[in-house]
C-alpha cells in the first residue's frame, strides 16, 4: 500500500514530468482553436483530394454537351459548365491539382532556398555576396509578374508553372535561413563541432539546419497558401493548368462569361480557394506563434 | 476576440456569396437562324453605275465619338494585313478602288465607275477627281494633301503584289498580268484570265489600299507606324494594346458624321461585353452565344447575326511524323464530333456544314460532312487498326512503340478554350495522348506562319466566296505550309476565271472533295458571328470584310 505522501509525491511528479520543446509547441498549437479548425479543414481537403474518385459523383472530364450550363439540380448539385461537366466534381478534383501545386512549389523553393541560404550564411564572403545579390534581384520583381513573364517565354503548362513559381519564391527561404544560420554558426556547439574536425557539410546538416526548422516550417506553411493562390491566378490567365484540367483558377476563368447566369460556377471554385488558403493560414498563424522564438509568449 | 472577429468576417463573406448564388438563372432567348450567304454575281461588261444615294434623313446628328471594339493590336500596311481587326482600321484610313458591302455588293470608292474589256480580262477603273491624301503630317503639310491619281493606284497594286512578306490575295496574284495608268484618272488592270473573285470580300482587289509613294519612301521601315491614306479617317494616335484613335479626313468626298473614331483594344470578349453594357464602347462582335443572347434581350442594343459564317477547322502539320500519316488524319476526323461541340459552345450562332465553302457560298457541299467527317468512332478505330496501330496498356494508340500523341494549339480568346477543351477530351476518350496549348493570338500567328506549328492547330476564319482558292489554290495558304494537291489546285485556279456560276460551283465542289479526301484539315463546321451595337449607332450596315462606316451607301452617326 502506498502512503498518502507517496501518492501526493507521484501526482506532483506526473504534473511536472519534463517535456521536450517540440512537445510544448505542439501542445500550444493544439490548444489554439483557429489552428484546430484549420487542421480539420485542411485534413478534409486533403482527404477529398486523395479520395476524389470516390467522393466526386462524376468524372471531371465527362461531357454532356446537350445539358450544358444547367443550374443546380439533384443530379448536379452545383450545376454544369459550358461543356456539360459536373461543376462539383471538377471542384473536388481541382483540390488535387491545387494541393499538389502548393506542395511541389514549396518543395522546390525549400530545397533551393534552404540550400543556398545555408551556404550563404555559413560560408559568407564572396559566396554570400553573390547569392544575396541574386536574391536581391529576384526580390526586386513582383513575383507574380516575374512568373507570368517567364511562363510566357517557356510556354504555359502546369509543370512549367510549378517550376517557375518554385524558382521565384525560393528567395524567401534563402533570406530567412541565411539570417538564422548567421547566428547559429557562432553557437558553442557549432564551434565545438568545427574544433573536433567535423566537415562543413556535416556541421551544416547535423548542427545548423536543425536550428532553422522553426522558421522553415512556418514559411513553408504560409508558402503553400501563397503558391496555391499564385497558381490559381496564373491558371486564370491561361498560363498554368491547361484545359480540360480541373483547376480552380482555370474554372474561375471558364465561369467568367456566365457570372450572371450561373454564379455558382465561379463561386464554387472561389470558395474552395478561399477555404483552402484560410485553413492553411490558420495553421500557419498557430505554428508561427508556437515556433517563432521572436513571438512573445505570454 | 481577434480570432472571433476573423470567423465572423469569414462567415459574412461566404453567406453573402451564397445569397448571390440564389438568384434565378436567366432564360436564354431564341437566336434566329442566319440567312444563307449568296455569292456575288460577276460583273458584266457594262459600266457600274453609282447606286442612287438615299435622301439624307433630317434626323442625322453630327458629332460624337464612336468607340469600336478591337480584339488585338493592328497592322497598318495593307500587303501585310491578314486579320479582321487590322482591316477594320485600314478600311477607315485608306481609299480602295471600291468597297464591298455586307451582302456582297461592290460600291464605288476611289473609282466611281468601272467596266470590263477584252473578254473580261481587263478592268478599267475611272477614278474620282479631287480625292487627296491626308494632310497635316510630315509628308503633306496642312492643306497640301496631294490628289490621288492613277499612278498611285499602279504603285500601290504593284507594291501589294510584290513586296516581300506580303499576303496578297491568291486569285489576283495568280491572274495578274499588268496594271497601267491610262491617264491621271484611269487605271487599266490586265489579267491573264478573267477573275471571278476580283470584287469578292476578302479576295481580289478588296485588300489593296491606295498609298502615297512618297510617304512610304519617306518613312521607310517605320511606314507601318505612320499610315497615310485618303480614306474618310486619318490616324491621330496609336497606342499598341490600348487604342487606335482616328479623326475625320476633312477633305474626304464624304465627310464623316462623327467627330472621332476610336478602336479600343480589349482582347477579352467578356470584358468587352461589360464595356459595351457600361457604355464605354459602342460595338462588339462576338462568337459567344451567351453574350449575344444577353444583349439580344436588351432594347438598348441592336444584336444581329453576322452575314458571313466562317469555318472552324483544325489544321494538321504535314511535317509532323504523326499527322503526316493519312490513317491518323482520317481517324482523327472521325473521332471528333465537331458538330456537337460547336452546337454546345456556339448555340444559335452555329450553322452547320463542312469544308471550306460554307452554306450559301459557291462550292458548298452538303454531303461532305457525312462522307468524310461523320462522327464514327468505330470507323476511326478500324482505320488505325488496319494500319497496325494498337492500344497500349494505358489505352493510348501506339505503333512501333510510338504513342499517338498530339498537341493542339489555340489562341486564348473565347470561345477557343471551350471548343478545344471539348475536342481534347474527345481525343483522349478515343485514345490519343492529346495536350492543349494556349498561347496569345500573336504567338499563334507566329507559330502558324513561321514554321513552328504543333501537330494540330485550331483556327477559324474565312467566310464567303473565294475561301477555297485562298486556302487551297496553287498560291493558297496551305501550299505555303507544305500541303500539295496539284490536281485540286489547278482546278481551283481555273475557277478563278469561270464566269459561268454553275460550272464554277460544280468545279469548286469537285476540287474541294479532292482536297478533303486527303484530310489535310479537320473541318468542324461553320458559325456566324454576332454583331452587337449600342442602339445609338445609326446607319451601320454590317461587316463582312470591309468595316464600312463612311461610304457612298452609308455614313454612321450617333443618336444623342
Amino acid at each position: 500500500m502506498v502512503s498518502i505522501s507517496a501518492k501526493a509525491s507521484m501526482k506532483v511528479e506526473k504534473a511536472y514530468r519534463p517535456t521536450s520543446p517540440w512537445q510544448d509547441r505542439w501542445r500550444q498549437v493544439a490548444h489554439n482553436r483557429m489552428a484546430v479548425i484549420g487542421f480539420i479543414l485542411l485534413g478534409l481537403l486533403v482527404g477529398i483530394a486523395i479520395f476524389a474518385s470516390f467522393v466526386a459523383p462524376f468524372d471531371p472530364f465527362e461531357m454532356d454537351l446537350e445539358n450544358n450550363l444547367q443550374p443546380p439540380s439533384p443530379a448536379h448539385l452545383l450545376g454544369t459548365d459550358k461543356l456539360g461537366r459536373d461543376v462539383l466534381s471538377r471542384v473536388i478534383y481541382g483540390s488535387r491539382v491545387s494541393l499538389v501545386v502548393g506542395f511541389i512549389v514549396q518543395g522546390i523553393a525549400l530545397v533551393v532556398g534552404v540550400t543556398l541560404g545555408a551556404i550563404s550564411g555559413y560560408f559568407g564572403g564572396v559566396l554570400d555576396m553573390v547569392i544575396q545579390r541574386i536574391v536581391d534581384v529576384v526580390m526586386g520583381f513582383p513575383f507574380l509578374i516575374l512568373a507570368i513573364a517567364i511562363v510566357s517565354l517557356i510556354g504555359p503548362s502546369l509543370t512549367n508553372m510549378m517550376v517557375v513559381l518554385g524558382g521565384v519564391v525560393w528567395v524567401d527561404y534563402a533570406r530567412m535561413v541565411r539570417g538564422v544560420v548567421l547566428s547559429l554558426k557562432e553557437e558553442e556547439y557549432v564551434v565545438a563541432a568545427r574544433v573536433v574536425g567535423a566537415s562543413d557539410s556535416r556541421i551544416i546538416l547535423r548542427h545548423v539546419l536543425p536550428g532553422t526548422l522553426n522558421v522553415i516550417i512556418v514559411q513553408a506553411t504560409f508558402g503553400i497558401a501563397t503558391a496555391i493562390l499564385a497558381a490559381s491566378g496564373l491558371s486564370f490567365l491561361g498560363m498554368g493548368a491547361q484545359p480540360p484540367t480541373a483547376e480552380w483558377g482555370a474554372m474561375l476563368a471558364d465561369a467568367k462569361p456566365y457570372l450572371r447566369q450561373l454564379p455558382l460556377m465561379s463561386i464554387a471554385p472561389g470558395v474552395a480557394i478561399m477555404l483552402t488558403v484560410l485553413s492553411i493560414n490558420f495553421v500557419g498563424d498557430a505554428l508561427r506563434d508556437a515556433f517563432d522564438p521572436r513571438v512573445l509568449k505570454v | 476576440m481577434k480570432n472571433s472577429l476573423r470567423i465572423w468576417i469569414g462567415l459574412l463573406l461566404v453567406s453573402s456569396m451564397l445569397l448571390a448564388a440564389c438568384q434565378p438563372a436567366a432564360q436564354p432567348t431564341v437566336v434566329q437562324e442566319p440567312a444563307p450567304v449568296e455569292g456575288p454575281a460577276v460583273e458584266d461588261t457594262a459600266a457600274v453605275e453609282q447606286p442612287a444615294a438615299e435622301e439624307p434623313s433630317s434626323e442625322i446628328v453630327k458629332g460624337g465619338t464612336l468607340i469600336w471594339h478591337s480584339v488585338a493590336s493592328v497592322q497598318f500596311d495593307p500587303p501585310f494585313i491578314v486579320d479582321g481587326p487590322s482591316f477594320n482600321v485600314a478600311s477607315q484610313i485608306y481609299s480602295f478602288l471600291f468597297r464591298v458591302t455586307g451582302d456582297g455588293t461592290a460600291i464605288p470608292d476611289l473609282a466611281e465607275t468601272w467596266e470590263y474589256e477584252n473578254d473580261n480580262k481587263s478592268v478599267v477603273f475611272h477614278l474620282r477627281k479631287g480625292v487627296t491624301f491626308h494632310d497635316g503630317n510630315e509628308v503633306f503639310a496642312e492643306g497640301e494633301g496631294r490628289e490621288v491619281v492613277a499612278s498611285d493606284v499602279v504603285y500601290s497594286l504593284e507594291r501589294y503584289l510584290t513586296i516581300e512578306g506580303g499576303q496578297p490575295t491568291s486569285d489576283l496574284l495568280a491572274n495578274y498580268e499588268s496594271v497601267e495608268a491610262v491617264d491621271d484618272y484611269t487605271v487599266r488592270l490586265n489579267l491573264t484570265n478573267p477573275d471571278a473573285l476580283l470584287f469578292v470580300n476578302g479576295r481580289g482587289l478588296t485588300s489593296m489600299g491606295v498609298l502615297p509613294k512618297e510617304a512610304v519612301e519617306f518613312y521607310g521601315e517605320t511606314w507601318t507606324m505612320h499610315p497615310i491614306g485618303s480614306g474618310p479617317f486619318e490616324l491621330k494616335e496609336y497606342i499598341p494594346d490600348e487604342s487606335v484613335v482616328l479623326i475625320p479626313n476633312e477633305d474626304h468626298y464624304i465627310l464623316p458624321n462623327i467627330d472621332e473614331l476610336i478602336f479600343k483594344i480589349i482582347p477579352d470578349e467578356t470584358v468587352a461585353a461589360v464595356a459595351l453594357e457600361a457604355g464605354e464602347i459602342h460595338y462588339i462582335s462576338t462568337s459567344s452565344t451567351t453574350i449575344f443572347d444577353q444583349f439580344a434581350a436588351n432594347e438598348a442594343f441592336d444584336a444581329r447575326i453576322g452575314s458571313c459564317p466562317w469555318n472552324w477547322y483544325i489544321s494538321l502539320d504535314y511535317n509532323s511524323p504523326v499527322t503526316a500519316q493519312f490513317e491518323v488524319r482520317k481517324a482523327l476526323a472521325h473521332a471528333l464530333d465537331g458538330e456537337r461541340v460547336l452546337k454546345a459552345v456556339l448555340g444559335g450562332l452555329y450553322v452547320g456544314g463542312c469544308g471550306t465553302a460554307g452554306p450559301g457560298v459557291p462550292g458548298y457541299d452538303a454531303e461532305l460532312c457525312e462522307e468524310y467527317f461523320s462522327y464514327d468512332v468505330e470507323l476511326a478505330e478500324k482505320t488505325l487498326t488496319d494500319a497496325d496501330w494498337a492500344k497500349n496498356a494505358d489505352g493510348i494508340w501506339e505503333k512501333d512503340g510510338t504513342p499517338l500523341a498530339v498537341r493542339l494549339e489555340i489562341w486564348n480568346l473565347t470561345p477557343m478554350p471551350d471548343i478545344a477543351s471539348a475536342l481534347v477530351t474527345q481525343l483522349k476518350d478515343f485514345g490519343v495522348d492529346a495536350e492543349l496549348v494556349q498561347v496569345e493570338f500573336g504567338t499563334w500567328i507566329d507559330d502558324f506562319y513561321g514554321g513552328n506549328q504543333k501537330e494540330l492547330m485550331l483556327s477559324n476564319g474565312f467566310c464567303g466566296d473565294g475561301g477555297l482558292n485562298a486556302l487551297w489554290g496553287s498560291s493558297g495558304l496551305f501550299y505555303t505550309l507544305g500541303y500539295t494537291n496539284e490536281e485540286a489546285a489547278t482546278m481551283l485556279d481555273e475557277t478563278n476565271y469561270m464566269v459561268d456560276q454553275d460550272v464554277r460551283d460544280a468545279t469548286l465542289r469537285e476540287a474541294q472533295e479532292k482536297i478533303y479526301q486527303d484530310y489535310p484539315v479537320l473541318t468542324l463546321g461553320f458559325a456566324a458571328g454576332g454583331e452587337i451595337l449600342n442602339a445609338k449607332v445609326q446607319d451601320y450596315q454590317g461587316t463582312a470584310w470591309f468595316l464600312n462606316l463612311v461610304t457612298t451607301a452609308n455614313n454612321v452617326w450617333l443618336k444623342p
